[in-house]
């Protein structure tokens, strides 16, 4: 790239006498520039973009290449004034709304048309949109009358779209999101589906490398399980679903206890699982619980001291050693006694933490009823009539 | 402040003064300087005398970046981040006036035709000066957006080296774009 950029102005300047020869010379040395030609072109819009593609085969190779769309891609996200807003209708049409702010803030609002299949929408009804957008694609769900359903993934940008063919037999109450995961350069459409026990998840990529020169995307695999979940998802419309840092989130609850909410972790790229905080009243505080895990320290409990100006609190750092119970083991906090806290150990064994002297004192240990798997929660009597 | 002056050849031997400080806004320059082989004029035979001044007008305006007046550099970005956790109303609105006042300038600055548009996009690019190339590439980008593929290719001196029929299929695909439509 270094060598090109001093050899070749040069070719240019040789002869800068002649008026009209200066005139066409300097915008074709910098067509013929790639490193400039990229940085300008990365800074126009994809429909732009699409329409330049025919100027040349030379523009059409460098607009389709992987890189580019990369560095177009980078650019892209991080200007605000190409962030736009979207919703799919019911009808099957992406409606993509543009708020410039440049001198005068101007609204538009385009419709566009996914690329489909022959006859698609006659067939497919009640069609929504699924998660959020995730690095420039959306997954959109179909129904039809008997009950069964279709998921597609389009650009809305290119309109490049794939159907994504059906897992197993389940086609129904299934939950997806779309995540991408940087280091593989992939994207991954996530799936649960109810099992007995809770969720089983898969996971079906969608891999941009197998593409090159066209960007159309393709379908490189399919649906892989990766894990059963133990857990029931509050959200099943997907609606809170949200891809950050290369993990997609759900709020998440045990199946024992409904009474307190996780928020369930997919790493994208190790393609493993975790809960992560879940969110209490603690004598009445509002109280977020961290599992911390990492060898010495088991959970963490943040409270929300102070509403009005949003100032979380580390209150309580339960790092003791209990014989019998490895770290990993499920510890829920009850609530608070006092100045103590009532925790709760796989379901089965209740103690008191006190966390002036950070010890514990076993109140219940191994339940008889072979678990407490009931919602457990702090009382308090009184005369209020429930009429 | 340091006032060393550097002096500049440009492509047809006219040569042009600058202070030190002003050309490290420049990478090439600065690493020459730097490298200490300033052997009185550096010759620049990428760059002509019509676009030397332009350049070293800019640098004047950017050259003490690295030093006294970061602020202006960077158009406040990093000043706001410095600032965040003892806000200073004051401070806040002296900050709002530079970035306006070098708006204003470079408003004024980037007001020429097309063809210097290139040629100081070029110098830029050779001499390595970071916000100069953002400028005109920015600039760049923002004529042509517009544009159909036949003003590109006369922009840029092209010529379509699709066959006809090839053409044809690129031109329906940029038909299907136009079947959207906009409302305010």
């Amino acid at each position: 790239m270094k060598k090109r950029k001093s050899s070749e102005p040069s070719r240019a300047m040789v002869k800068p006498e002649g008026e009209s020869i200066c005139r066409s010379s300097s915008s074709s040395v910098v067509s013929s520039n790639e490193y400039l030609m990229v940085n300008i072109l990365s800074r126009l819009p994809v429909k732009a973009l699409s329409r330049f593609k025919c100027v040349s085969k030379q523009w059409n190779t460098l607009i389709s290449d992987p890189y580019f769309v990369k560095t177009h891609q980078v650019r892209a996200t991080q200007d605000p004034n190409i962030m736009k807003l979207l919703w799919v209708t019911h009808g099957g049409l992406i409606r993509v709304c543009s708020i410039e702010e440049k001198a005068k803030r101007n609204v538009t609002i385009d419709s566009i048309r996914p690329n489909y299949p022959n006859g698609f929408l006659r067939k497919w009804k009640f069609i929504n949109m699924v998660g959020r957008p995730c690095n420039g694609l959306i997954c959109i769900e179909y129904l039809c009358h008997e009950d069964t359903r279709l998921i597609l993934v389009c650009n809305p940008a290119t309109r490049d779209t794939v159907v994504i063919p059906n897992g197993k037999e389940r086609v129904d109450n299934n939950l997806e999101g779309l995540g991408f995961c940087s280091s593989s350069n992939e994207f991954k459409l996530v799936r649960f589906y109810i099992i007995p026990e809770g969720f089983g998840f898969e996971l079906f990529t969608i891999g941009q490398r197998e593409t090159r020169g066209t960007h159309s995307l393709q379908p490189s695999r399919s649906w892989r399980h990766v894990g059963d979940l133990p857990y029931k998802i509050c959200d099943l419309e997907g609606r809170f679903m949200c891809h950050v840092n290369g993990k997609v989130h759900w709020i998440i609850f045990p199946l024992s206890d409904s009474s307190s909410e996780y928020i369930l972790t997919l790493d994208l790229e190790l393609e493993e699982y975790d809960h992560e905080m879940n969110l209490m009243d603690l004598g009445g505080e509002l109280c977020l619980a961290l599992p911390i895990l990492d060898g010495s320290v088991w959970l963490e409990l943040w409270v929300l001291k102070d509403y009005a100006n949003s100032i979380w609190c580390k209150e309580y750092q339960i790092n003791v050693n209990i014989p019998g119970y490895p770290l990993y083991d499920d510890l829920k906090i009850v609530g608070k006694w006092g100045r103590r806290l009532l925790l709760m150990i796989n379901n089965m064994t209740l103690c008191f933490y006190d966390p002036r002297n950070n010890s514990l004192e076993l109140i219940i240990e191994k339940y008889l009823g072979s678990s407490l798997s009931y919602r457990v929660a702090p009382y308090v009597e009184n005369l209020v009539l429930p009429f | 402040m340091s006032s060393t002056k550097i002096f500049l050849k440009s492509s047809d031997d006219k040569t042009f003064e600058i202070d030190e400080t002003a050309a490290r806004a420049s990478e090439t320059l600065k690493n020459i300087i730097d490298g200490g082989c300033l052997d009185g004029v550096i010759p620049l035979p990428n760059v002509s005398s019509n676009i030397l001044p332009k350049v070293i007008e800019y640098c004047k305006k950017h050259g003490g970046d690295n030093g006294s007046s970061k602020k202006i550099a960077n158009g406040g970005v990093d000043k706001d981040k410095e600032i965040l956790p003892d806000y200073d109303e004051e401070e806040d609105k002296r900050e709002k006036v530079r970035v306006d006042e070098l708006k204003k300038w470079e408003e004024e600055y980037m007001d020429f035709d097309q063809q210097v548009l290139y040629d100081l996009m070029l110098a830029a690019n050779y001499l390595h000066i970071k916000g100069l190339l953002d400028l005109t590439v920015e600039k760049a980008a923002s004529m042509i957006r517009g544009r159909t593929p036949d003003q590109i290719r006369e922009n840029f001196n092209i010529n379509s080296d699709f066959t006809p029929e090839e053409e044809e299929e690129m031109i329906l695909i940029e038909d299907e774009w136009d079947d959207e439509w906009a409302f305010d």
